[in-house]
């Protein structure tokens, strides 16, 4: 709730570590309701949840999410937030395919340019974040705005194509483990080096776990949060691009919703979201447990009527039980 | 700010790198020629010389045009240009590929509205008369969503599938679902040929948009101030149907759209919509709507003013009827009916038994004006229903929709 | 955005640091009537100024209870939750008849008072961020609407209740009435009384609060809760509006809400902000949008012009009218306590 500075000396009072929230806080706990439902899902489902088709489907269906919610990860982490992310996909899924529109020799260069777009729309939100220091919230709130208005003033219906080179790499898979998959781990093997075995990395925990000092002990903090945000938006770019390919055509309201169902994956990984405390791999189990519960629900087959129940009472349960501690 | 040098070197590095890449992507990017052109887009382009029994199959599509036409007393109205065919029936007859049940899978909307839940329940209600076994999932409206569910149903490889589209973003799935062998079947709703759905069953979009068009071009003689009303910003069915109006209108030099808003299919917010137009353009002959919820907003606006209600169209809901029982609204009302998905399954059905199967099954529903209104109105049943329905009265009955 | 983070009424300074947060959204609001003279002169018909005066009645109450919360340092984003819910019990409920009315406000009360309880113990007993919290509750009131409707909801609202948001008095939209009468008691409140001071400190500093012996738990809780009942109201209103349930889930009064508020210059981080400026942020939503629907503007020029006038009023209201010298912008501005 308030501000409280992080300071190491904080836990007198608690003798012995409570495991439950070291798991939480190392994000592995999340990874254990993961392996329970792969569990279940085993004993109840067993040949169509392990078949190749339906592996496949589940790492595919992971992908935009996980790309997205690596780039607020790393904005969380920051101390920010990023409500922009699912505008960004939505405008690159857009662009990309109503400016390719099925030319070969567009691909490469409208490739660039929506990575490129990405990042400036990033690049924009750190700059009225940093330099203007007005609150990430708003600042990315209304870039949400802005950029959904601008994807419906392109085009207010599904437009243009995407070439086969686009789609045959979004639907191609080395057995059950598709090649769109192979991009999140990339993405997450890279920015899993960015903040662990960088400078930069430890510099966006110092600035996450305190604004003031990190300025005090030299780090120059501006950079540091205009790369968080223009990191954010790449990614969106990506995952917007892989969408479109996945789609074959582009729509105006593709990433709609996005950003929320990010924050909340990456709060049940238990990040904390006043920032400077949080792992990857608990995003990343987020992430599969988002995954899992919207596979698990088709291969059930639960009434129509109740998923949305069911899913609602594992997001508030997994959000009760999960969430980091402050400390 | 340290060591600005060092930067710079990096950054031309970078830079270095990034020009590299992109002049080798693009070497291998080659052919400027765009990808498949002219196989794209909407329909008509089946090539024609394998096109089976296409007279016969041309005249069902015709039908439908007729009868709206005839309902709305329009003495012209030219079906847009489409052309059907029939599928041959020995590429997908097939015998079931596990036990001795076919397995269908449906990835349906959702039971989002009223629409959605009339939709899977007609389905399930058939399915299970006709003995199949439905492998079910939902969208929840959301396209993205659906393309998950399409590739999860494809994989646990079921006979055929039957999927209402929530979007063009779904195209691509459809393709691999069909390339694995699997016969898909699109419902309630249409994707480009891209797709290569084997057959498609739904009520056309640009029939709806277009009667309702020339309805009220008929009802001002061709004269007047007409406002739009569409559904959801960036949604298909509401962006065809207001396509196919625009279009129509354009073809009447004196009629004027003066505004085009979106209502969310809604009434609250059709009625705040109607509030503004009512203050902004005191003089409008008639307001074209694409659906009742949307229409049940602007009558009680304009009724609340103390003003005459403009001609309106939509489609035909349940609380539109009671609410303008015994007034003298004037309407043009059709239909877009949920439960022509039991339509769909049979449809799948057939091509699995080896029947013949059209590649384009148009619907043909009632369509009336405030002359009929009377006798489609429910008074039994829930307001949210769709009227005419031709949905079992014991499913009805069982869903609380109707009184028994 | 005051100098003085602790007493926003002690320096002179902050006494003009204060009327410049004023002066932003009041100037927008000049510049919105001004074009909406140019672009469309109807817009200062009987009719318009109604449907301004309703848009900011309905705005206005979810506003209020945002309000309450934004001022705790939380967020509401179920309030359009509980409206939905609102509608869909008291239509099942009273099926449209008069008599079953009262039982069914009263239901409606009570849904509304358990989501905003679920709200509060995610927040304040399993420190759950309020975003999420209330975003987890808003997915899980839809799943429970749907369960229970099975995704048709029917019935009709009682016409009884029809002059709640149907109604006028002396040409003035009831809900704008209540509104009023609402803002006017949450403005004496928290400015007046204990209470009020309570909720100040609370979101300023929960750990000050806390030592100098006021029980932030209660505090918190309470405008969750109020939050809710505030979502009850606007939901009563809407749906009395139509007259029977809508089935469409509108979204956009959670964001709108936060808009004003925002607009009007309450801090997202909490402690900072009176009713006032939330008044004032609703007058100038409500006149925008509904200036947007009379120019005709499409649904991307309307998002496009609503994300604008978000940044826009806060980028004024962080310069201060450049009272403030950059340095102390900068220091100032803390984008880690950016929402949590």
């Amino acid at each position: 709730m308030t501000a409280t500075t992080p300071a190491p000396a904080v836990a007198p009072t608690r003798p012995r570590p409570n495991w439950v929230a070291v798991a939480v806080r190392r994000g592995a706990a999340v990874w254990v309701i993961v392996a329970a439902l792969v569990l279940v899902l085993s004993v109840l489902r067993g040949g169509s949840f392990w078949s190749t088709g339906n592996l496949a489907a589940l790492l595919t269906s992971a992908v935009v999410l996980g790309l997205v919610s690596l780039g607020q990860h790393t904005v969380i982490l920051s101390g920010g937030i990023d409500l922009s992310v699912g505008a960004m996909v939505t405008i690159t899924t857009l662009l990309t395919a109503v400016l390719i529109d099925g030319y070969p020799i567009r691909t490469a260069p409208v490739l660039i340019g929506m990575l490129v777009l990405g990042a400036l729309i990033g690049a924009l939100n750190g700059v009225l974040i940093t330099l203007l220091g007005m609150p990430p919230f708003i600042v990315t709130l209304g870039m949400l705005y802005l950029v959904n208005g601008a994807a419906l003033w392109i085009s207010s219906t599904p437009a243009g194509r995407v070439t086969s080179i686009l789609s045959e790499f979004a639907f191609g898979r080395i057995g059950p483990i598709p090649y769109t998959f192979l991009v999140l781990v990339l993405a997450v093997v890279a920015m899993w080096f960015l903040l662990n075995r960088t400078v930069w990395g430890k510099q966006v925990f110092a600035v996450g776990g305190d604004l003031h000092s990190a300025r005090a002990a030299g780090i120059d903090t501006t950079r540091v949060l205009l790369g968080v945000y223009i990191a954010s938006g790449l990614l969106a770019a990506i995952a917007g691009i892989l969408l479109a390919s996945r789609s074959s055509v582009g729509s105006p309201t593709a990433g709609a919703g996005l950003e929320l169902s990010a924050i909340t994956v990456v709060v049940i990984g238990g990040t904390s979201l006043l920032g400077g405390r949080g792992t990857l791999l608990g995003t990343m189990g987020g992430v599969a447990l988002l995954s899992l519960i919207t596979n698990s629900i088709t291969l059930l087959q639960f009434p129509s009527t109740i998923t949305d129940l069911i899913r609602g009472i594992i997001i508030i349960a997994a959000v009760a039980i999960f969430v980091a501690k402050r400390r | 700010m340290t060591n600005t040098a060092f930067r710079r070197a990096r950054s031309r590095r970078i830079l270095a790198a990034a020009v590299g890449f992109a002049t080798l992507v693009a070497v291998a990017g080659c052919s400027a020629e765009q990808e498949g052109a002219g196989s794209g887009g909407g329909g008509g382009t089946g090539a024609a010389e394998d096109c089976i029994n296409a007279e016969e199959a041309q005249a069902t599509y015709e039908e439908s045009w007729s009868s709206v036409a005839e309902a709305f007393g329009l003495s012209e109205l030219t079906p847009v240009e489409e052309e059907v065919c029939e599928v041959d029936p020995e590429t997908w007859a097939a015998e079931p590929k596990q036990g001795d049940a076919y397995r269908i899978a449906f990835a349906a909307q959702g039971p989002t509205n009223s629409w959605g839940v009339l939709s899977e329940e007609a389905f399930n209600y058939h399915a299970e008369e006709l003995g199949v076994d439905v492998l079910y999932a939902a969208a929840n409206g959301d396209a993205t969503q659906q393309v998950d569910n399409i590739q999860q149903l494809a994989s646990q490889d079921p006979d055929a599938m039957v999927v209402v589209p929530m979007g063009e973003g779904i195209a691509g799935q459809v393709q691999a679902a069909v390339s694995q062998g699997i016969p898909v079947v699109l419902c309630s709703g249409i994707l480009p040929e891209s797709s290569q759905a084997v057959s498609t069953v739904t009520r056309q979009y640009d029939l709806l948009g277009t009667a309702y068009a020339e309805w009220i071009a008929q009802e001002l003689g061709g004269e007047g101030q007409v406002a739009i009303l569409s559904g959801l910003a960036g949604v298909p069915t509401a962006e065809y149907q207001k396509a196919a109006a625009e279009a129509t209108f354009e073809k009447y030099p004196d009629i004027e759209v003066v505004t085009t808003q979106y209502t969310e299919w809604s009434p609250t917010v059709a009625k705040t919509v109607a509030q503004n137009l009512i203050a902004s353009y005191p003089d409008l002959d008639a307001i074209w709507s694409d659906s009742g919820y949307g229409a049940i907003g602007v009558v009680q606006a304009y009724q609340e003013a103390g003003l005459p209600v403009p001609p309106i169209t939509g489609d035909a809901v349940n609380d539109f009827l009671l609410a303008t029982q015994g007034t003298d609204v004037r309407y043009a009302l059709s239909t877009f009916p949920p439960e022509m998905s039991s339509t769909c399954l049979d449809t799948a059905m057939d091509l699995l038994n080896g029947e013949p199967v059209l590649n384009k099954v148009y619907i043909d529903s009632p369509s009336f004006t405030n002359e009929e209104g009377e006798q489609y109105v429910r008074e039994d049943c829930d307001g949210g229903l769709l009227v005419p329905t031709s949905a079992p009265e014991d499913l009805l009955v069982e869903l609380g929709m109707c009184q028994a | 955005m005051t100098a003085a983070p602790a007493a926003p009424t002690r320096a002179p300074s902050a006494r003009l640091a204060r009327i410049s947060g004023v002066v932003a959204p009041l100037t927008g609001l000049v510049l919105v009537l001004v074009l909406a003279a140019v672009t469309t002169p109807q817009f200062y018909s009987l009719e318009v100024a109604r449907l301004v005066m309703f848009q900011i009645g309905l705005i206005g109450i979810a506003a209020l209870g945002q309000t309450l919360v934004l001022l705790v340092g939380g967020i509401d984003l179920s309030i359009s939750g509980v409206m939905a819910l609102t509608s869909v019990v008291l239509a099942t409920y009273s099926a449209g008849s008069d008599s079953r009315l009262l039982v069914g406000v009263v239901l409606a009360v009570l849904a509304g008072l358990a989501v905003g309880l679920v709200n509060a113990g995610l927040v304040v007993l399993r420190n759950v961020p309020p975003f999420v919290a209330t975003f987890a509750s808003f997915v899980l009131i839809q799943g429970v609407i749907i369960a229970w409707t099975r995704g048709a909801p029917s019935g009709n609202i009682p016409d009884a209740l029809g002059w709640l948001g149907g109604g006028r008095i002396w040409e003035i939209p009831v809900p704008l009435v209540v509104f009023a009468v609402l803002a006017l008691v949450a403005g004496i409140a928290l400015g007046r009384t204990t209470a009020g001071r309570r909720v100040y400190s609370t979101g300023l500093n929960r750990e000050a609060a806390r030592m100098s012996g006021i029980r932030t738990g209660i505090v918190i809780a309470s405008c969750y809760i109020l939050s809710s009942l505030a979502g009850v109201l606007a939901g009563l209103i809407n749906s009395s509006f139509i007259g029977f349930v809508d089935a469409a889930l509108v979204r956009s009064l959670d964001l709108d809400s936060i808009a004003a508020a925002v607009i009007g210059g309450i801090a997202l981080t909490g402690g900072k902000g009176r009713i006032s400026q939330t008044v004032l942020g609703v007058v100038l939503l409500a006149a925008l949008l509904t200036w947007l629907i009379q120019l005709g503007a499409g649904g991307g020029a309307q998002l496009v012009v609503s994300g604008g006038v978000i940044l826009l009023a806060v980028f004024l209201q962080n310069r201060g009218l450049g009272l403030l010298s950059p340095r102390a912008r900068t220091t100032r501005a803390t984008p880690r306590k950016g929402k949590q």
